[in-house]
């Protein structure tokens, strides 16, 4: 049976589409009638921020531009960036009043605190967002949403079974023409999809580096975290510790989650996954960034669909999401636009008797919606989890080289116990999920 | 002879070992004990080693004995033995378990070995982290217990009943979560005995009921979940135990459910209702809609979305009452629901509200009206727009924009014909959304002989919407043209209007042929159109006559603002030609708004000749101040959209600078030159 409040989106949404700049549903959050049942100061919805990065600070404006958010605090182990993040807050609203925290423990624990803005890299995805989820918390965090592919399964489960609100940062599918695009797919204007593309950016490498003294401002060990303790480098750190497998994925995890999520939606593979992954990536054997440069995988769903993933330009993937019918149309879709052969297909309409895929008033605000209404948002865990496998069993095939099967329903590798292995990666002490 | 001999054998050995030690330095295990974290040839080398061994047990049974002899190796440097760990991580076996549990025996290698350990499914891992958590303290001890969770290791459940009690926090939150992984009977007894308000505690139950679900224990997890359900736990945990609850007992639940929706609580009433609403059933159904109206509106709200998302058609009534409350947040719930359940019959309900004042409520009737499918709402929505009030039929006819469809289409054509002028103009701007080909004459006939000014102005509108959107600009500009010589005099400055938006060489002919036309309206109207909406560069030489020679001041003005338009915005002229033309248009012009107009050209136009004539409208007094500025931004190099824009050099640059330290009467432009001179 249906997991009791899952909500089937699309169907609801087939008969009753919102569309942009629809109005608010303004039920009021714990916060706002106080937990306990007293009656509440405001009805503003009351944000936490963890993380406090280029994607954090972005984030934080987002929320700092809504007009029924309170940002109260903000949390970074790099006290630098936490003292920015805390002026900022407070030259928002005029006043001193924003904690900057060190701990996120500490930021969960506030019981006055609705949501969770969780922007911290990779490695530190699960542990804090299992954590506030488990705290009663909803959740605005970052894609891809696990570091490694069974943190995402629990994390989607602790959304789950804690009735949480959970919005991935895979804001592309609050735009117009990924929606249309999508559409599009799903209502057959291509025929039978065969082959899907999925172009995403290439990695780089780096010499070697100097090893040295983390500096005075950051804590090196809690920023390590869960992963493996490695030394310390100027480039190990902020911003580029996307690059190391460590702590994050490479290009490829960072963007499978927007261009690889929205294929995945359009073939209504959101509660789903490959069936084989094959594929071969470049990874640097010197300096410290060991992410893939290069990469090529090819992941073959049920019914025959091959989705290729690329960096962009690697055997002629085009950067951006490209669907290719049986009969030789196309749509691609990218932030810079959207394309077809024929191009009669763009001006195709979608019928109310067609799937219409839901229309997000934008991808923050859609977030506070859902909070108020308890429904689940336009990219909930379960759906950030699944796009996502598709890169860990692409990164699992290309560093053993060999085919993969995956069974999407029971998320388990058949026949390979070594890459059933790498699903998961074991935490540093004290940190577990 | 005997000392040649030797001589040669001790090269032979020498020469020998210098081999050797190239072999040695070659292989990639030897390589990992000094691994620096940055020269990772040796590891790739032996990863290559385990994707060359496949699924073959010996192969790698070779790789992981070398690699548990770099662990041995006491020359090993901590980096090596990391690596090794991480290279043993997916292919460990009993083999490397003496290496590991020697190096888990030690604060600074422990995290290292289990993370070779934690996935080593062999009982032998197993042993050695049990044995190993006996003797260990503090981090390393949290570790070894997290990895024991991990693994759901339900031997260890006699050794983390030790660990409950320990009297360090960490150990004691590290063993009750490792226990709610394991979630064995024996490890919830322990559970059990732990104080169950503790939050750590209940997280664990919490989780083991989902083991105990998961092994088909499904009595022991509903006793588990029962347990947490209710006061005095943490709303947190009630909300989690409603949630697994209801996955495991579905529509029984509601009852918990209900009881939790009318707690008060705010955090947990909502989350309840949710539940409550989301459980399928007649009885479950029957239970929510009868304590529905009585719940505060805010959960009510939680509730009846609940009840949408899941198609029920009884929350039909109460989707309609909503739509009345004073409560926004449950009106729209109510427009959203009734849309989703209703069909049809919540047509008539969602018109009122489309038709009505009140916002945000009549866009998102309006939304959720062109989202609803099927014919029935179809025909539905078309009854509304034929008989409601002028202000629903108007609502209706923008709805049926939304949902194209032939039956959409021809009560749009129908309505655009009909009155009040209101809906019929509805309908004629809907058209132009969705109309095709076949409408386009419909429309041209509205645009030229509407009943009323308000059904013309959106005909003209509708008419070169649906032109371009359908890619037949050319046929739509030979109608025009086609109807210009008998038009009337206010339409054929609309047709004049339509052939500006549409452009084309048709339509540049006519228009340019009409700035001649004796008729003083004509031709006021087509260099209007040319000078505000033509989007091509064409007629700039036309404009230019005009603004030369026109008798009319006004008109001279208007071309003239109309070529500086076009230059600026559709001239892909070089900078130094661009800069000619602006110095013809200062010659015709007169005031200094289009002198100002001009300058802000000359500013795009990096040159010594644009410099030079920004600087010799300084003599204007009316311009000083932006000719200065113009001569300044000029002289100064500039970044612009991530460009870099070189200073303007030279001597006619050097005499406009002088001429700005001369003439201008603001200090800082004086002194602005004077540094860039």
């Amino acid at each position: 049976m249906p997991e009791p409040g899952r909500i089937d989106r699309r169907e609801f949404f087939r008969t009753a589409a919102v569309g942009a700049g629809a109005a608010l549903f303004s039920v009021a959050p714990a916060s706002a009638l106080g937990r306990g049942g007293s009656i509440a100061p405001s009805e503003r919805i009351v944000v936490g921020c963890i993380g406090m990065g280029s994607m954090g600070m972005g984030n934080l404006g987002a929320y700092l531009g809504q007009h029924d958010t309170r940002v109260v605090a903000v949390c970074d182990v790099d006290r630098n960036r936490c003292r920015d993040a805390k002026q900022n807050v407070d030259r928002h609203y005029g006043n001193s009043d924003c904690r900057a925290y060190h701990d996120f423990r500490e930021l969960i624990a506030r019981s006055d605190i609705d949501v969770v803005v969780l922007s911290t890299p990779d490695h530190w995805h699960g542990v804090p967002a299992v954590m506030a989820m488990n705290a009663g918390k909803d959740i605005y965090g970052e894609k891809p949403i696990g570091h490694f592919l069974t943190e995402g399964r629990v994390m989607a489960d602790a959304e789950r079974r804690n009735g949480r609100i959970w919005q991935t940062g895979s804001w592309q599918r609050s735009l117009g023409n990924f929606r249309f695009a999508c559409e599009l797919v799903r209502n057959d204007r291509l025929g039978k999809v065969v082959r899907i593309e999925v172009g995403l950016p290439a990695g780089g490498g780096i010499g070697p580096v100097e090893f040295k003294d983390p500096p005075p401002h950051l804590d090196y060990d809690f920023w390590v975290g869960p992963s493996r303790m490695l030394p310390y480098a100027d480039q190990r750190t902020h911003w580029n510790w996307r690059w190391q497998l460590d702590y994050g994925g490479g290009q490829m995890m960072d963007w499978i989650g927007h261009h690889g999520d929205i294929a995945h939606w359009a073939m209504d593979w959101d509660a789903t996954g490959p069936l084989e992954v094959e594929g071969t990536g470049e990874y640097p054997t010197q300096g410290i960034w060991d992410a893939a440069t290069t990469y090529y995988f090819v992941c073959k769903y049920a019914g025959g669909v091959e989705m290729h993933v690329a960096n962009g330009g690697n055997r002629g993937v085009r950067g951006g999401t490209r669907w290719i019918g049986a009969n030789g149309s196309w749509i691609w879709v990218d932030r810079g636009g959207i394309d077809a052969e024929p191009k009669s297909l763009l001006r195709e309409t979608i019928g109310p008797d067609e799937t219409q895929l839901y229309r997000s008033p934008g991808h923050h605000r859609e977030f506070l919606e859902c909070v108020k209404s308890r429904r689940s948002t336009i990219t909930p865990a379960e759906v950030a989890h699944r796009s996502a496998s598709v890169g860990h069993l692409g990164q699992i095939a290309m560093l053993l080289g060999r085919k993969i099967r995956w069974n999407p329903v029971t998320e388990q590798v058949i026949g390979d116990p070594t890459a059933q292995r790498m699903l998961s990666r074991p935490m540093r002490s004290p940190w577990r999920l | 002879m005997r000392s040649i001999r030797s001589s040669v054998w001790a090269l032979v050995l020498l020469t020998c070992i210098a081999g050797q030690q190239t072999l040695a330095q070659s292989d990639p295990y030897d390589a990992l004990r000094s691994f620096d974290n940055q020269n990772r040839v040796a590891s790739e080398a032996i990863r290559a080693q385990i994707v060359a061994a496949g699924r073959d047990a010996a192969a790698l049974a070779r790789v992981e004995a070398r690699l548990a002899a770099v662990l041995a190796d006491p020359a090993t440097t901590l980096a090596g033995k990391q690596e090794a760990c991480r290279l043993l991580w997916p292919i460990g076996t009993e083999r490397s378990v003496p290496a590991l549990a020697r190096l888990l025996a030690a604060d600074e290698t422990a995290d290292m070995a289990r993370y070779a350990l934690e996935r080593n499914t062999t009982p032998a891992a197993a042993r050695a982290l049990r044995v190993a958590a006996a003797g260990a303290t503090g981090r390393r001890l949290v570790g070894i217990i997290n990895t024991i969770g991990e693994r759901r290791d339900a031997a260890a459940v006699p050794l983390l009943r030790g660990l409950v009690r320990s009297r360090f926090p960490e150990v004691h939150d590290a063993a009750v979560a490792a226990l709610g992984k394991i979630g064995t009977p024996a490890a919830v007894a322990v559970l059990r005995s732990r104080p169950i308000a503790n939050p750590e505690v209940a997280q664990a139950m919490l989780q083991a009921a989902e083991r105990l679900a998961a092994a088909g224990d499904r009595r022991g997890a509903l006793a588990v979940l029962r347990q947490l359900v209710g006061p005095p736990h943490a709303v947190t945990t009630r909300g989690a135990a409603l949630h697994r609850l209801a996955g495991l007992e579905g529509p029984a639940a509601v009852g918990a459910a209900l009881a939790a929706a009318r707690s008060g609580d705010a955090y947990l009433a909502p989350v309840a209702a949710r539940i409550a609403g989301s459980l399928a059933g007649p009885a479950a159904t029957r239970a929510c809609v009868q304590v529905l109206p009585a719940l505060p509106e805010a959960v009510r709200t939680v509730m009846l979305l609940a009840l949408a998302d899941r198609r029920e058609p009884a929350a039909l009534p109460y989707a309609l009452q909503a739509i009345r409350s004073e409560s926004e947040a449950l009106r729209l719930a109510g427009i959203r629901t009734a849309a989703a359940i209703g069909g049809a019959r919540a047509v008539p309900a969602l018109a009122e509200v489309a038709g009505g004042t009140r916002q945000p409520d009549r866009g998102v009737a309006r939304e959720a009206l062109a989202g609803m499918g099927g014919r029935p709402v179809e025909d539905a929505i078309i009854a509304a727009g034929r008989t409601g009030t002028p202000e629903v039929r108007a609502a209706m006819m923008a709805v049926l924009a939304e949902r194209p469809s032939p039956a959409a289409t021809g009560a749009l054509v129908q309505a655009s014909g009909g009155e009040p002028a209101s809906v019929a103009a509805e309908a004629t701007r809907s058209l132009g959304r969705v109309g095709g080909s076949a409408q386009l004459p419909g429309l041209f006939r509205l645009l030229v002989g509407g009943s009323s000014e308000q059904v013309r102005e959106a005909a003209q509108s509708a008419f070169i919407a649906a032109a371009q959107r359908l890619g037949e600009r050319d046929s739509a500009v030979g109608q025009a043209t086609a109807a210009m010589a008998a038009a009337p005099a206010d339409t054929k400055t609309a047709l004049i209007s339509v052939m500006a938006e549409l452009g084309g060489d048709a339509a540049l002919r006519e228009l340019e042929a009409a700035t001649r036309s004796g008729d003083e309206d004509v031709k006021h109207a087509a260099v209007v159109a040319l000078a505000d909406t033509w989007a091509d560069a064409r007629p700039m030489g036309t404009l230019l006559g005009i603004a030369r020679e026109d008798p009319s001041r006004s008109l001279r003005v208007q071309a003239l603002r109309g070529y500086l338009r076009l230059l600026a915005q559709a001239d892909r002229s070089a900078a130094e030609e661009k800069v000619g033309k602006v110095r013809e248009a200062l010659a015709a012009a007169v005031r200094p708004e289009e002198k100002r107009q001009a300058l802000g050209i000359l500013r795009e136009c990096r040159t010594e000749s644009s410099i030079e004539l920004a600087a010799s409208l300084m003599d204007d007094p009316a311009l000083l101040e932006e000719a200065a500025s113009t001569v300044l931004y000029l002289a100064a190099p500039q970044r612009v959209e991530n460009r870099e824009l070189v200073a303007v050099r030279g001597p006619r640059a050097t005499a406009a600078l002088d001429r700005v330290i001369e003439k201008a009467t603001d200090n800082n432009q004086r002194e602005l030159a004077r540094r860039l001179r």
